[in-house]
């Protein structure tokens, strides 16, 4: 089932991009097809993939009857959904459905995975006996469920609660976005080996203690294209981003952008787990095994048969 | 040197970032629509980009009309519908829901209800197969495969 | 057994032709949606009379042209030549829309290479080539007595697009 939801967003994205240039070719017009088509495409496909994905861990232990199975179910159901909207009423700078939604999937996969995993220790051996033990195959299956679950909560928190905002701001004017404060300490300019360009200063701090010391430039390359690098400071809960804009006046005051994405690094973060887990779980030599053995006994039959 | 740069920017896709300009919106919800808007506004000049992105001249005139609408209060489908009857649906990140791009929106969901159709005939079918006894010949294959996997 | 691989087979097929197709097609080009439509009344600037304007509404029952460019557009330097051509051999009525441009420049530049244009707007803020679509320089627009855009041409203005597309259009225009 989960293979019907993949192959289908796969199906979708391809749709999207070739719609165009089909309704082009016959001439029907041109049409443009963006995020937000790829996005009510996606998003309402990665909803019941996650949740399938759950089901999935835990069907697996098959000694269950179906009763213990959905009362399994029930109990990790009914803990997603309260952790899920819990973070989200205390922890959010405000609620929002989505990003509950969010939560609740990817904590519904977290804990699925990990019960999948409890399950595995059974009475006999010792928790870390299993996990030593743990086929290559289970190892990427709990790194791909992982990847999945972090993925999801990176875009879900990081569409729903960036902030960016353009502003004005003075030598010595601060401007304060999603917690953190960003003093505008001016701009120089400085001489690079093949550009121009202005470099300011902005000193970020979060109620008062120092966090980071950004350098946005705004260069001008000897072709005459003005070019923006911006101040980055990284982070695994969050990524702030200032970018330098346009001089206004002449006391020093720039137009400037300030982005604070929260999670976003949880996005990269969930793909190298899922990729990560996909090569594990590709590459157990169980699957080789199987195939060898599976070759050599119907050679051993075609020979037996032949003789 | 102006001309050149002019010139230069027309030949070249330009930059990820936008010319900053600092728009003054009323409210929050005001200025949510603006940015709703230049993000689904294809640009024309640098046809990769959104308005919002995009650093064209015409992307800059285009969003200062953005915001000069969404300011008088006009409601986005007249922002949208501005934009449409000038450059048509190309201009349009979010293609609208016509006779044409009935396909694109419900294509996904029939594939899915396909699939699905699909999955359910191939589980129906295994299950048959299943309960049909095993030939003497399985018997010795899944002996033979049990017994070298469990030394 | 046999439609298994027939099905993609046939899709894939269709998908090379309609791709083909598409390869011959240009991905930048915007076709106008303003053809056979009334064009919006501009009054811009005049380039060359401060306080003065240069007022479509005043091209009312004659056929003509309306040409945007603009010093930064090296296309545009390119069909001036032509532009001077139309306007005196031709006695073609131009119009020209001087988009985004240093008004200065664009007064030095027609003065230096000649001016085929019976009247200049400046336009500084894209609203009249908006609204009759523009999105690049140079781009030409053939419009009736009834002030209904006809025909646009996008890039340089050349004798063969002269000839081929908008003279005949012209001539049948000037009948009614």
């Amino acid at each position: 089932m989960n293979n019907v939801f993949l192959v289908v967003a796969c199906a979708g994205v391809l749709l999207g991009t070739l719609y165009p240039l089909v309704i082009d070719a016959l001439g029907a017009g041109k049409i443009s097809v963006g995020p937000p088509y790829f996005n009510s495409v996606f998003i309402p496909l990665t909803i019941p993939l996650a949740i399938f994905v759950g089901v999935g861990a835990l069907a697996r232990w098959k000694e269950d009857s179906a009763a213990r199975l959905a009362r399994k179910l029930a109990l990790t159901l009914v803990v997603s959904l309260t952790a899920g909207f819990g973070l989200t009423l205390l922890l959010a700078p405000r609620f929002s459905w989505g990003a509950a939604l969010g939560l609740v999937l990817a904590i519904w996969v977290t804990l699925t995975t990990s019960m999948w995993l409890v399950d595995r220790v059974g009475g006999r051996r010792g928790f870390w006996h299993t996990l030593m033990t743990l086929p290559r195959g289970g190892w990427g299956m709990m790194f791909g469920h992982m990847g999945l679950a972090v993925f999801i909560v990176g875009i879900t928190l990081t569409s729903i609660y960036s902030t960016e905002k353009d502003v004005r701001l003075d030598r010595g004017q601060s401007y304060s976005l999603g917690g953190y404060d960003f003093l505008f300490k001016g701009a120089e300019p400085v001489t690079g080996p093949n550009y121009q360009a202005h470099q300011a200063e902005i000193e970020v701090t979060r109620e008062g203690a120092f966090v980071a010391l950004l350098h946005p430039q705004k260069r001008n390359y000897q072709t005459g294209m003005p070019m923006t690098e911006a101040g980055i400071d990284a982070g695994l809960t969050r990524d702030l981003f200032v970018a330098l804009g346009e001089p206004l006046g002449d006391q020093g005051a720039w137009s400037l952008r300030i982005y604070h994405k929260p999670f976003i690094r949880w996005i990269w973060l969930g793909f190298i787990f899922m990729a990560f887990g996909g090569v594990l779980a590709a590459t157990d030599k169980r699957y080789f095994q199987l195939a060898r053995k599976a070759r050599a006994v119907a050679a051993s039959r075609a020979a037996a048969g032949a003789a | 040197m102006k001309r050149l740069g002019w010139m230069l920017l027309l030949l070249f896709p330009v930059m990820v970032l936008a010319r900053i300009e600092v728009y003054q919106f009323d409210d929050a919800a005001t200025e949510a629509r603006y940015k709703q808007l230049i993000d689904e506004l294809r640009c024309l000049v640098c046809q990769n980009q959104n308005l919002a992105d995009s650093n064209a001249e015409l992307a800059q005139d285009m969003r200062r009309i953005t915001y000069e609408m969404v300011s008088r209060g006009e409601p986005n489908e007249k922002v949208i519908t501005f934009m449409v009857q000038r450059y048509g649906e190309f201009v349009l990140y979010r293609p609208p829901f016509q006779a044409s791009t009935a396909m694109l929106w419900t294509g996904p969901f029939i594939i899915l209800a396909v699939a699905i159709v699909l999955l359910l005939t191939f589980i129906r079918r295994r299950a048959q197969e299943k309960t049909q006894s095993l030939t003497a010949e399985d018997h010795e294959r899944a002996r033979q495969l049990l017994d070298d996997h469990k030394t | 057994m046999k439609a298994r691989f027939l099905i993609p087979l046939g899709v894939f097929l269709v998908l090379v032709v309609l791709l083909g197709v598409g390869l011959t097609l240009d991905p930048r080009d915007v076709p106008s949606v303003l053809i056979d439509k009334k064009a919006s009344e501009f009054s811009l600037p005049d380039l060359f009379d401060p306080g003065g304007t240069v007022d479509s509404s005043s091209m009312k029952g004659k056929v003509w042209l309306v040409n945007v460019w603009g010093t930064w557009c090296p296309e545009c330097w390119r069909e001036h030549d032509f532009l001077i051509y139309l306007a005196k051999q031709e006695k073609v009525p131009i119009v020209g829309i001087d988009w985004r441009d240093d008004d200065a420049e664009a007064k030095q530049f027609l003065l230096e290479k000649g001016n085929p244009f019976i009247a200049v707007g400046a336009d500084h803020e894209s609203n009249a080539i908006m609204d009759l679509g523009v999105y690049g320089a140079p781009e030409t627009f053939l419009i009736d007595k009834q002030g209904v855009i006809r025909k646009k041409h996008k890039g340089a203005m050349t004798l063969q697009v002269w000839r081929d597309e908008f003279k005949p259009l012209m001539e049948k225009l000037e009948k009614n």
